[in-house]
């Protein structure tokens, strides 16, 4: 039995009689819509996940559906639904603030567009796919505006999926013993350019910065490294940044520009060092970017597709040739690519993704920070690269992977942790920070999102009025309040987070909760209500 | 008694290996993708598929289950996905962080228990200490590991400041075994070592009370105490006596203990082998889990049988056929 049809089957196995108690396929006119299922994150994600799901499903209800509530455990609902294709009714998930979604790729193609593995709604519209792989092609910023803006009224109109809340982030640390520790919106702390790891100031003779963190770092082979590359970055430099108003900006690249539509030239900055003190060249770029085409590293084989070869030009400059004209390749590779110097890596024979990079004593980078050590699940210690162009006043950085929230706010407490971003609730990080007079709180808006799903394959979901009723009973302000204390950001109109400035259609209209005209609208659409109050699927 | 160890030995070559197939094809039929993460974040089905036959999930499942045997027989668990490392090479660390807390526990936990127990035996029955005894044995016994972690936690570091709430050291400490060897280590040892004595302690004080309180009564003990011999020196003969019931105990206790500190690893985020185990559970991260499951049955077994084993030695009259 191969893997796949293993997957299917034990999916099967869990949805049990969901599956029975969900898809309306078996739709009969003027018959009552059956229950629907509606699956959310267990409780290991926090319990806003259930609080959510079950406000909307009480306003929903309002309209005569019911609802099966299933929560589903992270790990398992990322792989059935996000990219299994298992959503049989309706789900209310979460996606996190990556960085390549601020580009508009992912929420409009990625997350929308026929056929796509992360269209977890199966949404499909044939224009309207052509016009988003179309945007992706557009290299020209205005053009690809416009069809961007387009792409979001068609995908407004067609009520294909929709926001509930945009996720407030927040970040405590120690005031007392930091200064300059400014917020770093919309990223994570340590994916932004600056702030506040490399800006912040030590006040004491404690000149190491300790970041309390859940997890630990899989790995420190750059290739490998899929889950906290924010922390890989500390060692390798990338070529971009994106600064905290959504700017891609210079890093460890001077600039880059297109020569023509498909080659990308990048200038490297002058005078960096890899840890060991030798110089950083367009030679070590050109290596690492035709090592990763060559070997298709599965961590990265996302933002390296359309990469044909990388070609030195001078001592600093090298082109990126890409397959086919790729707009998002600026804001998604170059923030994310990393340079590996060649003296440590050209000469390895075994399998480069699997190398163990601590062992062989070559987790060796350009940027800011050195490895020092790692304790599995303990602690791992970061040096400061004092030759680096952005070195911060500081020795050095500390990661103390303490498992489970309750130590984190000792640790924060007491003095061990210097900083928390993302590992506790938001509401928690500001209690925390107000009981403690040496704890401050930062909230940091962000355009992760929490999104209503539906299975557009199945009635009543595959009905676009339907789809916009829904919409139009969708409490969000209710969950905002509720479910996230008020630590939350409201829903934008459209598919794409307000906060993406630049790319957001200003012209959608907001949607209000709003029963009656929800109500409204099936009925216009042949809907009717039986003598118990319960939806009927329309007589025709 | 070589054949009934044979027989013995042969059986637990057969449970190891049942809990390894039933480990296999848990993990194999949960409703989740280890790939699941990385093609969420876009990662291509080319790349993926690759990535499934590198970690050896791809052909039927009969057909991976015997790679797998295969593998395992030759000693070779594989690669943690998540770590990509051997998986004895991420376990061997933290399963010696995991005896840190397990093996004095439970030695400090048999030792205070066996005193213990011994008084509360020895005491008048129905009297307050023995009702005392039981009591605090019973509730100790009920209550989850958890609940006693987080109120030494709430008690000893959070009110009372006296001890860390957490890890296993200073962050920036000593590296190599020289870290066990300081004050800081032993600082932050207390408190779930302490959580480990007491949530082992009621069955070492149960069983050492029921076999005093059965010795006591016994002709030998009479003619001790015929003999003019101190009270406290006849209590003494009466638990020497009463120990053997313990000591087997012991062995499978100790290996219940690897598994039961857990929740006490995670509670005081200790970097232990059960922390790491829920931690691979959740990323599913299967050679991990297996190969941490698999420790755990290993210790089961051999700690019956050497509890079987040993047995004779300690008690002359069983005898084994």
């Amino acid at each position: 039995m191969p893997f796949q049809t293993i997957r299917w089957v034990r999916a099967a196995l869990m949805a049990g009689g969901a599956a029975l108690a969900t898809t309306a396929n078996a739709q009969e006119p003027g018959t009552p819509i059956p229950p629907i299922s509606l699956n959310y994150y267990a409780g290991d994600m926090g319990i806003e996940h259930e609080q959510s799901a079950r406000i909307l499903a009480d306003d929903w209800a309002r309209l005569g559906l019911q609802f099966d509530l299933q929560p589903i455990q992270f790990g398992t609902f990322v792989s059935t639904i996000n990219v299994g294709g298992q959503l049989n009714g309706m789900a209310v998930p979460t996606v996190g603030p990556d960085p390549d979604r601020l580009d508009p790729t992912y929420w409009l193609f990625d997350s929308s567009a026929c056929g796509q593995r992360r269209n977890a709604t199966k949404f499909c519209d044939e224009e309207y796919s052509e016009l988003a792989e179309l945007q992706r092609t557009q290299t020209d910023p205005a053009e690809r505006r416009e069809t961007v803006l387009r792409l979001q009224q068609m995908h407004y109109d067609a009520a294909a999926w929709w926001p509930v809340t945009h996720i407030l982030s927040g970040m405590v640390w120690n005031s007392e013993r930091w200064d300059n520790v400014t917020n770093p919106a919309p990223l994570a702390p340590h994916e932004g350019p600056t702030n506040p790891w490399l800006k912040a100031v030590p006040l004491t003779d404690d000149r190491i910065l300790d970041w309390a963190h859940l997890e630990d770092v899989s790995s420190y082979n750059p290739l490998a490294e899929e889950g906290a590359v924010g922390w890989l970055r500390f060692v390798y430099d990338t070529f971009a940044k994106t600064d905290v108003e959504g700017n891609i900006v210079p890093w460890a690249a001077e600039s880059w520009e297109f020569t023509d539509a498909s080659t990308l030239r990048v200038t490297l900055r002058e005078g960096m060092t890899f840890h060991d003190g030798e110089p950083v060249t367009a030679d070590d770029a050109v290596f690492t970017l035709n090592t990763a085409v060559e070997i298709q590293p599965p961590a990265m084989v996302a933002r390296i597709g359309s990469i044909e070869r990388a070609e030195m030009v001078d001592e600093l400059t090298f082109d990126i040739h890409l397959t086919n004209p790729d707009a998002s390749f600026v804001p998604t590779a170059l923030t994310f690519l990393f340079i590996l110097p060649e003296h440590h890596w050209a000469d390895y024979e075994g399998d480069m993704v699997d190398r163990d990079v601590v062992a062989d004593g070559v987790a060796i980078g350009s940027g800011p920070f050195s490895f020092r050590s790692w304790r599995v699940n303990e602690v791992h210690e970061l040096d400061t690269h004092t030759a680096h162009w952005a070195a911060p006043d500081y020795d050095g950085i500390r990661r103390l992977a303490l498992g489970q929230p309750d130590a984190i706010r000792a640790a924060l407490t007491d003095g061990t942790a210097d900083i928390a971003t993302l590992v506790l609730p938001v509401s928690a990080m500001s209690d925390l920070a107000m009981s403690e007079d040496h704890l401050e709180f930062a909230e940091i808006p962000t355009h992760g999102s929490q999104l209503v799903w539906m299975n557009h394959d199945a009635a009543p979901f595959s009905d676009p009025a339907f789809r916009r009723a829904l919409r139009q009973a969708t409490n969000s302000q209710r969950v905002l309040i509720e479910a996230y204390q008020g630590f939350s950001i409201a829903a934008s109109a459209g598919p794409l987070p307000e906060l993406l400035s630049a790319w957001y259609n200003d012209d959608l209209a907001p949607v209000t909760f709003d029963i009656d005209a929800a109500r409204a609208i099936l009925e216009d659409a042949g809907y009717s209500w039986d003598d118990n109050g319960r939806l009927l699927f329309p007589a025709e | 008694m070589r054949a009934y160890v044979l027989r013995r030995f042969a059986q637990s070559v057969v449970v190891v290996i049942a809990v390894v197939t039933i480990m296999f094809f848990m993990f194999r039929v949960m409703p989740s993708d280890p790939t699941a993460m990385m093609v969420d974040r876009g990662m291509t089905e080319v790349a993926r598929l690759e990535l499934l036959e590198k970690w050896g999930l791809t052909g039927s499942l009969w057909e991976q289950y015997v790679r797998y045997m295969g593998n395992v027989l030759q000693g070779d668990f594989g690669a943690s996905f998540f770590y990509r490392k051997p998986v004895w090479e991420v376990l061997w660390p933290l399963i010696i962080n995991s005896l840190w807390i397990a093996v004095p526990g439970l030695a400090l936990s048999a030792l205070l228990g066996s005193g213990l127990g011994l008084l509360v035996g020895w005491s008048k029955r129905g009297g307050r200490i023995e009702r005392g005894g039981i009591l605090f044995a019973t509730v100790i016994r009920g209550t989850p590991s958890f609940v006693i972690g987080i109120s030494l936690l709430a008690l000893f570091s959070s009110a009372l400041g006296w001890f860390p709430g957490f890890g296993m050291g200073d962050t920036g400490g000593v590296e190599g075994f020289q870290r066990y060897l300081n004050w800081t280590f032993v600082h932050h040892l207390v408190l779930p070592l302490f959580a480990v004595i007491l949530y082992f302690l009621p069955e070492n004080v149960l069983l050492m009370r029921s076999g005093v309180i059965e010795a006591r009564t016994e002709d030998y003990i009479e003619l001790v105490r015929a003999k003019g011999v101190p009270e406290h020196r006849v209590a003494w003969h009466a638990g020497r006596n009463s120990l053997l019931p313990l000591i087997t105990w012991l062995f499978p206790a100790l290996a219940e203990t690897i598994a039961g500190i857990v929740v006490i690893e995670i509670v005081f985020s200790w970097p232990g082998v059960g922390r790491e185990l829920v931690l691979a559970v959740t990323r599913q991260d299967y050679p991990l889990a297996q190969a941490a499951f698999f420790l755990m049955a290993v210790m089961v077994v051999l700690a019956n049988l050497a509890a079987d084993l040993t047995y004779t030695k300690l008690d002359p009259r069983v005898a084994y056929k």
